[in-house]
């Protein structure tokens, strides 16, 4: 301190401004985990295989261990993509790093970067469709179906979830979550027809009904099935909105209301584990976020073969899927609801029709 | 020879010395003496470098803005500008115009009443409470938004909310039985009460900087001359600290006019949409985004920061302001005799609402790990804290924006107060149009220069994106502004008396600047860059598109925990955030209010 004094104010300011940044550079940073020899080593089912597809498959991890490394951007739940990239580190050697936002800010951002060919992404993952059309019309991203997956080329991946703009990894399904300590399971509705029953009416906690596509989805679903008295009275029932799925979650633990919905299983399963009072139940009929992969294009992105790999370890048993509870895969026809639908192409299109029922 | 003050105004904000002298064609005119030329710094090293940072700052606030208007007026090369006419004829855009003027004006006004109040009460009389007012008052604003937002909810939501279940409780033993209420965060009055605690730090910062570099002798000299103390608050004090509060009506309607996330988190309920919400709703919310609106609606928030920065202009120009003189004298407090209980007991219960309730209220949740107002208090831990911190991405982060905050807030500083002088030197339009220049993302929605400098330096020839060197100049480009208006004020304060003197002397423009202009600018400096590091460390929305996992910060840390939908790990981080912006702006205050030899130092200091 004596020290200091014997300098001016500002240069006793710029030394003390110096040292803490000198603290942050040398203290701060913590190494980043390594791959080691021993994770590097290629699955040895993949391997050992005789067949072409094992042989690309071969060829790819080789080619993407080279690379080494793959950056993504996501709007899927943080712990989700944590898992998914320590099963694929353990499996490649490889550890995905990736950018997690809200798709509205995911969005523009990929566009704005890729308008100025910047390609820091080498692939996209989460409920992309709406950013899917610019990328293949510009260049910036290449069909999964053309970009030479093994878990593709070999036919493993169901037909039925390969859509135009993208596989469907993962569908996190639509549910209705509620407080445990408010309402009990036998006083709940079986169905999204019942929920507009009057006698929920002032129980009901919801999103802003067209706050992003998929929630404009899932409206979409319930205006085709039902029609437009049901959504007339939805908004009858002096619901309570909130800007996003978190804050109306939250809110349905800390008891602001007895039901909340649409509810995906993340928000579900991690509100349990912090011991709030919450559970779910799933209608048969009902949609869902789906999750998609746009794959940046092979000449454009920085890892394409790592992107490549890790497309294929999405798409495959053991990529997304196996990671959460309660959203389902392509292989997981057995437990998906049953009458589960995908969204409807055009359906963003009733956005305003949507929200003048609702009157908002 | 003689020596003289123009009044009214000169041309620009620095008094000059000069001459009064008549030319060739009668017309009259100050001649600059060598003292004055020489304060103006003209011709100096100095003036080549400070022209050059303020240049360089212009030119890095309206590339990235000029760039995104150009993609958005001109889509394939050819004008295209029917995307603009939409602005105007937004839905309910009417009904959007008079919610926000209402909750930004209301607030505005109660902002200025409360923040000024306390500065005064703290700064100018025996009222004060100690540097406790200074530090809480400031809670708030050390709070990332959508924290203390969040905090507001979890203390008033109407049937949940923390103060609610209390209050039903003790009114329930009276008799009285509520399903809801009685408070609910979630109406047109929540929302501007919320704005109000959001915006009080501004104004406090503001005048309590304004009130200790004022020159107490004019107070003194009131007293004397036999005025009393309201006659010497209102023709005296108000009067010097009239560029200060210009500032803080300035930064106060900047501020309410981009503020998102106390909006977007209280105002979507019950339908209350502002025009910030309603802006980024357009950008990052309709499918597929109506970009050329929401620039056309952000125009009309710039003409009308525009409209106010001249006003604030105006004022300053007037000089009809006390400034800081060449003699030293410490203030003497006002005496307020039977209205010192009922000052303190304000300064507290306003600490206590504004600061102590919503961090409480995060502390609890923090603890407990989830929202409930049914708290098992017997089971509260510290594991939320511990996952939280013990996430690596977490503390990278942290070390991140620790070091981005302290370097781009010093760096920001400099410039800012380069741009002050700068522009007060520098008359005419030529200092106006740089000085507006580098306000001008001020009315600039976060995603709109996110996504400008993602265009401006991403690619060829910068090719900056992903590094450190994009997110520190779009900090200081989002939040020059503020420190400006901060620099500004402190540079307004600083009369040229003390300048001229160090010219006489023999000092050029750079020693003058170190050794005179900037630590007389200093308590006005130090808000500055209180407010140029807290707007770093919390700022959310440009940084969740610039920042990449390799130059991550702690803000998109915090937005990635509220999107999973949990409120524990949230309050614990912006807990964390909150602490470290209380103990560096805490240190730089006391660093700048340790200042002896002009008598300046703060009345506590004093007393």
């Amino acid at each position: 301190m004596r020290l200091l004094k014997r300098y001016s104010l500002p240069k006793r300011a710029a030394l003390c401004v110096l040292a803490v940044l000198l603290l942050v550079a040398c203290g701060g940073e913590e190494p980043a985990a390594e791959p080691t020899p021993e994770d590097t080593a290629t699955s040895g089912t993949a391997s050992e295989a005789p067949d072409e597809a094992a042989a690309a498959l071969e060829e790819l991890v080789a080619a993407a261990q080279e690379e080494g490394a793959l950056v993504y951007y996501t709007s899927v739940s943080e712990g989700l993509m944590a898992g998914i990239n320590e099963k694929f580190f353990e499996e490649y050697g490889i550890m995905p790093e990736f950018v997690r936002a809200p798709g509205s800010t995911i969005r523009p951002r990929y566009i704005a970067e890729s308008e100025s060919g910047v390609f820091t992404a080498d692939l996209l993952v989460g409920p992309m469709q709406s950013v899917a059309e610019q990328a293949f019309e510009n260049g910036w991203a290449e069909p999964v179906q053309e970009a030479g997956i093994p878990v593709v080329e070999s036919g493993e991946f169901p037909e039925e979830w390969m859509q135009e703009l993208g596989p469907v990894i993962n569908v996190d399904m639509w549910s209705l979550a509620y407080n445990t300590e408010l309402i009990d399971e036998g006083d709940l509705p079986k169905s999204w027809l019942e929920l507009a029953d009057p006698k929920y009416k002032g129980m009901i906690l919801t999103t802003e009904p067209t706050v992003t596509e998929t929630y404009v989805e899932f409206w979409d679903m319930l205006l085709q099935e039902h029609g437009e008295d049901y959504l007339t009275a939805m908004a009858a029932q002096d619901m309570r909105f909130y800007p996003s799925g978190a804050p109306g979650f939250a809110a349905l633990g800390a008891g602001e209301g007895p039901m909340f919905f649409p509810a995906t299983p993340g928000f579900v399963l991690t509100a349990q584990s912090e011991g709030a009072p919450v559970d779910s139940v799933t209608f048969d009929l009902t949609t869902g976020s789906l999750h998609t992969v746009i794959l940046g294009h092979r000449d454009k992105i920085p890892h394409p073969n790592a992107a490549r790999l890790f497309v294929n370890f999405l798409m495959g048993p053991d990529g997304l899927m196996s990671a959460a509870d309660g959203s389902y895969s392509a292989y997981d026809d057995e437990t998906r609801p049953k009458d589960f639908r995908f969204p409807r192409d055009g359906a963003v299109e009733e956005t305003d029709r949507i929200k003048a029922l609702f009157g908002r | 020879m003689t020596s003289l003050r123009p009044d009214p105004a000169p041309p620009d904000a620095t008094p000059v010395t000069g001459v009064l002298e008549q030319d060739d064609r009668g017309r009259r005119g100050v001649r600059p003496t060598r003292a004055g030329r020489l304060a103006r710094g003209g011709g100096s090293v100095f003036r080549l470098i400070s022209t050059g940072a303020v240049l360089f700052m212009a030119a890095l606030a309206l590339y990235p803005l000029a760039r995104i208007l150009l993609r958005v007026a001109m889509p394939d090369g050819t004008p295209e500008l029917s995307g603009f006419n939409d602005a105007f004829q937004q839905p309910g855009l009417a009904g959007v115009l008079a919610t926000t003027v209402l909750v930004v004006s209301v607030s505005g006004v109660a902002a200025l009443l409360v923040g000024g109040l306390m500065a005064w009460l703290s700064e100018r009389t025996d009222g004060g409470i100690g540097p406790a007012t200074g530090l809480f008052a400031l809670m708030p604003f050390l709070m990332p938004n959508v924290a203390g937002a969040i905090g507001w909810t979890l203390l008033l939501s109407d049937r949940s909310g923390f103060l609610n279940v209390m209050m039903r409780s003790l009114l329930e033993r009276a008799g009285v039985t509520m399903a809801e209420g009685p408070l609910n965060i979630y109406t047109r009055s929540g929302m501007i009460f919320v704005y109000t605690i959001y915006m009080v730090p501004y104004v406090y910062l503001m005048v309590s900087s304004g009130l200790r570099n004022m020159d107490p002798a004019l107070e003194e000299q009131s007293r004397v001359c036999g005025a009393g103390p309201r006659r010497t608050v209102w023709r005296i004090t108000f009067q010097a600290i009239k560029p200060s509060l210009g500032a803080a009506a300035l930064l106060v309607l900047w501020f309410g006019m981009a503020l998102f996330s106390v909006p977007a988190i209280i105002g979507t309920g019950p339908g209350i949409e502002v025009l910030s919400v309603r802006i980024v709703n357009l950008l990052g919310f309709t499918f597929p985004p109506e970009t050329q609106a929401a620039v056309g609606l952000s125009i009309l928030v710039l003409a009308t920061l525009v409209t106010a920065w001249m006003i604030q202009g105006r004022i300053l120009r007037n000089r009809r302001y006390a400034t800081v003189g060449g003699k030293g004298a410490r203030p003497s407090l006002v005496a307020l005799g039977r209205w010192k209980l009922p000052a303190r007991v304000f300064l507290w219960s306003y600490i206590v609402v504004a600061a102590v309730m919503p961090l409480a209220a995060l502390v609890v949740v923090a603890l407990n790990g989830f929202w409930t107002p049914n708290i098992d208090w017997g089971g509260l831990s510290l594991e939320t804290f511990d996952v939280a911190f013990s996430n690596l991405q977490t503390r990278r982060a942290f070390s991140n924006s620790l070091g981005l905050g302290l370097f781009g807030a010093t760096l920001g500083i400099v410039m800012a107060a380069l741009l002050a002088l700068y522009v007060q030197r520098t008359p005419g339009r030529v200092g106006r149009l740089l000085d507006g220049a580098v306000k001008l993302p001020a009315a600039a929605s976060h995603v709109v220069i996110g996504v400008g400098f993602i265009i401006a330096f991403g690619g060829p020839p910068f090719s900056l994106a992903g590094t450190w060197i994009i997110l520190l100049l779009a900090y200081l480009v989002m939040f020059m502004p503020q420190a400006s208006v901060a620099a500004d004020a402190a540079a307004a304060q600083v009369g040229g008396e003390l300048r001229e003197a160090s010219a006489v002397s023999g000092a050029r423009g750079g020693r003058t600047f170190m050794r005179i202009s900037f630590p007389l600018m200093l308590p006005g400096l130090a808000a500055g860059w209180g407010l140029l590091f807290i707007g770093i460390m919390s700022e959310l929305t440009a940084s969740s598109i610039i920042s990449t996992p390799r130059n991550t910060v702690v803000s998109l840390r915090l937005l990635e925990i509220y999107q999973g939908g949990s409120y524990g790990p949230l309050a614990a981080l912006a807990l964390g955030i909150t602490l470290l912006n209380a103990v560096v702006v805490a240190g730089v205050v006391v660093l700048t209010r340790r200042r002896k030899g002009l008598g300046l130092s703060g009345p506590q200091a004093g007393a």
